[in-house]
């Protein structure tokens, strides 16, 4: 019942707040309302979970459609707890940082919410199809939220995305029906993964079905090449709404690999891991180097996520205990320092009327400038360098540690990447908020506006000096999954 | 040979629903005739008459026979072709709803109309059951015939006479050419005209046989619509009254699929391989041509007409790969389908009565001012777009996991990557009704009236639009009961349990 309570209360509420009569306020209250209630049920949902057990928890399994193989099979185990916790969290965060006099609220809050639902159904689906079915229901809202609310070229980024989230479906159904009707033992029909996971393949198929697998994930985590839809996406989408596609959506990629890949493929993801760290390495110094190049801060951060995602990698692909654990608190860890970041960079845009490096500076400035925004983003982009005492760094360290006995070469050419990130963030810092102030009469910034902000770097900084209380609900999961 | 023997013998209680819609369709036509041109009760009479049809139907389905050839085994009432009946009469009911505000709009009689619609769905109905050439003939040219003159019932508009006369001509030499095949297995079996009977008389194939497969495909596919023989289907869409396309697009391919199925595989079991391959063909095609050409239209009606090109290849996929699972996902296909795409027109008839117009920019903007006319077009056509957790989700789920498990990777794959393609020209409509700011809004959308359901003929529209969103939202989720219809479908009927190939290992939960 619990987690169909985090899966549906989202739902039912993006139909109530649909429904509501005009009245900005109101429905901006009561979206309020709704996600301090998600965050509320997500919260008691900890109370309810034993951080000491492996498996998948609260179990909800009713058949559905049989004939298809579908069930609806929800469970949740300590990789997915700490994701689900992130979406319901951000989505607050994305609720109170949207610009109260936004047009259409009715649309705008139902449809966070019905995004909220479908990643939360994506995380907690214990059934290939139904993740799939959850997959894809992401898809139309997070199109609308930026075909709408974005900036000036989102109908071609929300087009692109559209296209490019749509393949990577597509070959998601491809490969669960690949799995079913390609495997070598003839077992009842069910896409639930505990029953995918005791098919046997041929190596080659196997081979086939990882890289389809791959190919779906590396659209939406994204992995270089397939990234391209990702910088349109986030430059064009409103700052909430970068929060949550940086902040979550993104994770819905490397979760399904996680799932998908190291979960029912273990021999073949073994056989493929070497190639994959290189593709990692690839993405990290690729994401690193094109962000050095930007103008733009938001496509900066943008190009970060990139090289941030390869880092899970490098992680799945050496698939230790410790490197899993490494994985599932860098998914975290990137989830809210990007979000961090985004809601800074926002924050900026809406004073300044600009993102671009070349005309802002000065931002420091103690009496005309955001000295507040200004220390948070030296915050952020230390957290996202991996300076110790983030959690950037106690994530980014799990991996590598984890990762270096295992691809000692593919490790050290990653950690490059994390000195890059600092090179590219100080770029950013010394050119925005450094020199002499760029524009008088800044619009003074406001509580509301640097409250989501203070909350997530409250909670980084938090979880860097004390991650194990973190690390105490996923360990018992991730020791489960490493020794595959 | 008295009357009520001869009701036993030639078991005429199985066509009961075609009773039922004759009687109304004469009853319409005397009322017509009797009360004048201002009678407001013909299309209550018509949608109660096939209400009842339905119930008829469901009743049949509930109570069924052990034997179900009726007429001396010309008309079969398996469990299959009650599907494909229920399907045709609910779209004629569907259409029926939608139609009247148009007529009245239009400023053309109703009566004429629904006797022709109720025409067209008598013949639909026969043929989804005919299991004799003659029969088939004969329904199939009721149906053509009807359906040549309601997409010209608009006398007065010239693009329906040129629609009429398109689809007259065209219709004509392909039921030419359908004769022609049937001739040939005439002639082949020895003077056979039972379905049965012509398949046991011509056990050897020859060359003969293959060409009147060909023949028989030719003329079905125009029915179907299907790529090469769908040249018609753009232009008389357009020009029709869109009650009419409605109609054209559900019922009329419904029954010509019924055919299909039954003609194909009953007669051409010994030459399988062969008209499959020119299926294949036919699907490939089908599904590239419409779903790629759908996105260059600016009409909305005529991208709805390349859209149901391209889905009824998505449904003739599941009829070549020739399984249990096969034909259950087409009649499912089929069932949702009915509902998505006659909500679909429901939606483009109250914009066009509203504002005139049907080109897709016109719909620029509409959110602001009708919002359930938004989100019913919006549902409707993302469920054709396949995206869950609407109707058409699992159909195309279904259809490919049937297409997948027989082994059909290369079409299933196509179909995949088409439904990428159609859900880019279906979002694209969406986009224009809910993306678009109040400043670009579209003069048609600016000069929309007040909304108001009270005209006469906006009701029955308005529970149309509804009852369709309402079951293309939820029959999807709640897909069981739909299952287990189809299910029982295929497996009630003889000639299908015969066809399907015996090894197909049919996976279910244990």
């Amino acid at each position: 019942m619990m987690l169909s309570l985090v899966l549906w209360f989202p739902v039912l509420w993006a139909v109530v707040l649909a429904l509501m009569p005009e009245g900005k306020n109101r429905v901006r209250n009561l979206a309020l309302v709704g996600a301090g209630g998600l965050l509320g049920i997500t919260l008691f949902l900890l109370t309810r979970f034993d951080p000491s057990q492996s498996g998948l928890q609260l179990e909800e399994n009713l058949p559905w459609i049989g004939v298809l193989g579908i069930s609806y099979h929800l469970g949740i185990d300590g990789i997915a707890l700490p994701l689900v916790l992130l979406n319901s969290f951000l989505t607050a965060i994305a609720i109170y940082s949207t610009p109260p006099g936004i047009s259409r609220p009715q649309l705008y809050y139902a449809l966070l919410f019905l995004l909220a639902g479908g990643v939360a159904g994506v995380f907690l689906a214990q059934n290939a199809l139904l993740f799939f079915l959850f997959y894809e229901v992401e898809l139309i809202p997070l199109y609308l939220l930026i075909a709408i609310w974005g900036g000036g070229r989102r109908g071609y980024a929300s087009t692109k995305f559209l296209i490019f989230t749509a393949l990577s479906g597509i070959l998601l159904l491809g490969g669960c029906y690949g799995i079913v009707g390609l495997s070598e033992n003839n077992l009842p029909l069910s896409f639930d993964f505990q029953d995918l996971q005791a098919r046997q393949f041929s190596p080659s198929v196997a081979a086939l079905l990882l890289i389809i697998f791959l190919l779906a994930f590396g659209i939406k985590i994204p992995l270089v090449p397939l990234h391209t839809w990702l910088p349109d996406a986030h430059v064009e989408a409103s700052t909430p709404i970068s929060v949550l596609l940086a902040g979550v959506l993104l994770k819905l990629g490397t979760y399904g690999l996680l799932r998908f890949g190291v979960g029912l493929f273990p021999q073949a993801w073994q056989r493929f891991a070497p190639l994959l760290a290189t593709w990692a390495v690839v993405s990290v110094l690729y994401g690193c180097l094109v962000a050095i190049t930007q103008k733009d801060m938001k496509k900066m951060v943008a190009f970060s996520s990139i090289g941030h995602m390869g880092y899970i990698l490098l992680g799945l692909a050496a698939g230790t205990p410790l490197a899993i654990t490494g994985v599932t608190v860098q998914m975290v860890s990137h989830g809210l320092i990007s979000a961090l970041l985004f809601l800074l960079v926002g924050v900026i845009y809406s004073k300044l009327g600009t993102r671009d490096l070349d005309r802002l500076s000065g931002l420091f400035n103690p009496e005309r400038g955001l000295p507040l925004i200004g220390s948070l983003s030296v915050l952020g982009a230390m957290a996202s360098a991996g300076i110790p005492g983030m959690m950037g760094f106690v994530a980014e360290f799990l991996i590598f540690r984890g990762s270096f006995p295992v691809f000692p070469l593919q490790t050290l050419l990653c950690m490059v990447g994390t000195g890059l990130t600092a090179v590219y963030f100080l770029i950013l810092l010394d050119r925005a908020f450094f020199g002499r102030l760029c524009q008088d009469n800044i619009p003074a910034v406001t509580w509301s506006d640097r409250l989501p902000a203070i909350a997530i770097s409250t909670i980084v900084v938090f979880l860097g000096i004390q991650p194990q209380t973190l690390l105490h609900w996923i360990t018992a999961t991730t020791q489960v999954w490493g020794s595959h | 040979m008295n009357f009520l023997s001869a009701v036993a013998v030639l078991k005429t209680a199985t066509i009961v629903p075609e009773l039922i819609v004759i009687l109304t369709l004469v009853v319409v036509l005397i009322v017509d005739l009797v009360s004048g041109r201002s009678n407001r009760s013909l299309p209550t009479l018509t949608n109660l008459g096939l209400t009842a049809a339905l119930g008829a139907i469901v009743w049949q389905w509930l109570h069924p026979q052990t034997s179900t050839l009726a007429f001396l085994g010309t008309f079969d009432s398996d469990r299959l072709s009650l599907v494909f009946r229920g399907i045709i009469a609910f779209s004629a009911l569907l259409t029926s709803l939608i139609s009247e505000r148009y007529l009245l709009q239009a400023g053309v009689a109703l009566g004429e109309y629904l006797v022709i619609l109720l025409t067209a769905t008598v013949g639909g109905m026969f043929l989804a059951g005919a299991n004799e050439m003659v029969t088939i003939f004969v329904s199939l040219e009721t149906l053509s015939i009807a359906s040549y003159l309601l997409s010209g019932y608009t006398k007065r508009d010239p693009r329906s006479n040129e629609a009429a006369l398109k689809y007259l001509l065209i219709g004509a030499s392909s039921s030419a050419i359908f004769l022609y095949g049937m001739s040939l297995l005439y002639g082949l079996s020895a003077g056979e005209t039972n379905l049965l009977r012509i398949a046991a008389a011509i056990r050897h194939p020859e060359l003969a046989v293959v060409l009147a497969m060909v023949f028989i495909v030719a003329g079905i596919a125009f029915k179907l619509s299907a790529v090469p023989f769908h040249q018609w289907t753009p232009d008389v869409y357009e020009g029709s009254p869109t009650p009419v396309v409605a109609f054209l697009s559900v019922g009329s391919k419904a029954a010509g699929f019924a055919l299909a199925v039954r003609f194909l595989v009953t007669v051409f079991h010994t030459i399988e391989p062969e008209w499959h391959y020119v299926f294949v063909i036919l699907t490939i095609l089908s599904m590239v041509l419409g779903n790629v050409v759908a996105i260059a239209q600016t009409s909305m009606k005529r991208m709805l007409a390349y859209s149901s090109i391209g889905q009824a290849g998505f449904v003739m996929l599941a009829m070549i790969v020739d399984t249990e699972a096969g034909y259950a996902s087409m009649i499912f296909y089929l069932l949702v389908y009915l509902f998505m795409n006659m909500g679909a027109f429901a939606c483009v008839i109250l914009f066009a009565l509203r504002t005139g117009t049907d080109q897709i920019s016109a719909y620029s903007g509409l959110y602001q001012k009708d919002p359930l006319l938004t989100l019913c077009l919006s549902i409707c056509l993302l469920s054709l777009g396949g995206i869950p957790p609407l109707a058409g989700f699992f159909g195309k789920l279904y259809i490919f996991w049937a297409g997948w498990q027989a082994g059909a990777y290369g079409l299933v794959i196509l179909g995949l990557v088409m439904s990428v393609v159609s859900i880019y020209y279906y979002i694209r409509v969406v986009k224009q009704m809910v993306v678009k700011e109040p400043q670009e809004m579209s003069e048609a959308v600016m000069r929309y009236p007040q909304i108001s359901w009270v005209e006469p003929g906006m009701r029955p529209l308005q529970v149309a639009m509804v009852s369709t969103l309402v079951i293309t939202s939820i029959a999807g989720i709640a897909a069981n009961p739909l299952f287990g219809i189809v299910n029982d479908a295929v497996t009630g009927s003889r000639f299908l349990q015969a066809s399907v190939s015996p090894p197909v290992i049919v996976q279910s939960l244990p």
